[in-house]
């Protein structure tokens, strides 16, 4: 084959892979945003996938976190605010996780109640603002704050 | 109707070659110098004089290259597309040249945009990356600027390549509405919409500025280098008229 | 001064990002004002040649 062609050839194969590996992953993105995400909720009502990973959002629970004196295993809560599921998570987590963060843990159920997580994802929403500002804030309205952070989660 | 006139006319003037050339010349400096500015003063004003942000500390500070990159690769890409489509309809040449030296740029600003929200994603979601709809699409729109350049590169005629690259930029505009609603859509690790949505933007003004100028930086950025690209682009294609010859005697 | 520069315990991301942008931006910007030399250099020559090569100007007027 003649050199350019045989260039063109490899350069139109590269394309369609490209484009056939950029389609495969966003699917991939669509279908795992679809089916694994779920709130502790779902969970107590039996979606969950048994002895399979899934993804688990919602909020630390308030009061809930504990740490083991290795230091790295932490025991929390995540709520929806209805239900709640207890995790165990080795390892370190992300500077956002804190009490009341909405977080996404992947990992599999251990029996009806608890999680054990492979992974800790902490969300945030899409507010900027100085500490101060947002110290008046919420002391303002601290009602509507809540709201609009178990807001955030669902959306 | 005769203002209509005009204006195509005013176009196709401004469009012929040796004008497109004259004129570039002289708006490069401002835009480019204005650009220059405004990267250095937003720069300064995002790093040292916006306050930490409450949640994220100093963290955050990324986002004032990160949101203005996201938002030039799709801006790039709309004008990319707008240009293929124009110069297909029409047979602008001008409209090609812009649609094809903007791809670089784009691609430059996707990839900025990917890597610094890796970098920030890292410390705040405990991740560089995560297969969630909003990082999805925009590793999708990198695919597409490098396709659009590979097939450019690949087809040896000219015509043939610009109208296949134009048809490749429009088809994947579909990609730009993915990618702005995507996290409204899906249930995303991505934040939300902070700045461009319907309600007042979330940000507190004091961290909106150096934002807006970052993002008013970044467009003057693409305008000057898009023009210098074209410019090179205009003279090489033109070669063989009198007037280029004139240009390249003159500097010589 | 130098508390300000460490961006609490973020520098390295801070930092990097900035940085990138700065070598993408500027290597981006640079490249075609390289270009334009390389370009105008290879055209003078090619009118030298052709004006060594006959009186008569280039024949192509080809409209690219």
């Amino acid at each position: 084959m003649n050199p350019k062609r045989k260039n063109r050839l490899i350069l139109v194969l590269l394309i369609l892979t490209g484009t056939g590996l950029a389609v495969a992953l966003g699917t991939m993105a669509l279908k795992e945003n679809i089916q694994y995400y779920l709130s502790p909720m779902e969970v107590k009502a039996g979606k969950a996938p048994p002895n399979h990973s899934f993804r688990l959002a919602g909020l630390v629970g308030v009061g809930s976190v504990k740490r083991e004196k290795d230091g790295l295993t932490t025991h929390f809560d995540i709520t929806d605010n209805v239900e709640t599921i207890t995790v165990t998570y080795t390892g370190i987590l992300p500077d956002l996780f804190r009490e009341g963060q909405g977080i996404v843990a992947t990992g599999k159920l251990t029996d009806g109640t608890h999680f054990r997580a492979e992974e800790v994802l902490a969300k945030h929403d899409e507010t900027y603002m100085p500490p101060p500002v947002q110290d008046a804030l919420d002391k303002a309205e601290a009602s509507k704050a809540q709201d609009k952070a178990s807001g955030a989660m669902t959306q | 109707m005769n203002i209509w006139k005009s204006v195509m006319k005013f176009i196709y003037h401004f469009a012929s070659p040796k004008h497109f050339y004259r004129i570039s010349g002289k708006m490069i400096p401002w835009l480019g110098w204005l650009a220059a500015i405004l990267l250095v003063v937003g720069s300064i004003d995002g790093l040292f004089f916006a306050p930490v942000d409450y949640q994220q500390g100093d963290s955050y500070r990324i986002i004032f290259i990160h949101v203005p990159a996201a938002w030039m690769s799709m801006f790039i890409y709309m004008v990319m597309a707008t240009a293929g489509a124009i110069g297909l309809i029409w047979k602008i040449k001008l409209a090609d040249v812009i649609a094809s030296s903007s791809a670089p740029i784009g691609a430059a600003f996707t990839f900025l945009a990917l890597v610094t929200g890796a970098i920030w994603g890292k410390p705040m979601w405990g991740a560089w990356w995560v297969w969630d709809a909003r990082l999805t699409s925009e590793l999708i729109l990198l695919f597409l600027y490098l396709g659009y350049m590979a097939l450019e590169s690949a087809i040896e005629d000219p015509r043939a390549a610009t109208r296949a690259c134009a048809i490749l930029a429009i088809v994947g505009v579909i990609n730009i509405p993915i990618i702005h609603y995507s996290v409204e859509w899906w249930n995303t690790l991505h934040q939300g919409a902070t700045v461009t949505k319907f309600d007042k933007p979330s940000i507190h003004i004091s961290m909106l500025i150096p934002l807006l100028l970052m993002a008013i930086g970044f467009k003057l950025y693409y305008a000057s280098v898009v023009l210098v690209r074209a410019r090179n682009k205009v003279l090489y294609n033109e070669q063989n008229n009198r007037w280029v010859k004139e240009i390249v005697q003159a500097n010589a | 001064m130098l508390e300000m520069l460490q961006m609490g315990k973020y520098g390295a991301y801070v930092w990097s990002s900035y940085g990138l942008a700065f070598f993408v931006m500027g290597y981006v910007a640079f490249k075609p004002l390289m270009d334009k030399k390389v370009i105008f250099k290879e055209l003078m020559m090619k009118y030298r040649r052709e004006i060594k090569s006959s009186g008569t100007p280039s024949s192509d007027k080809s409209e690219l």
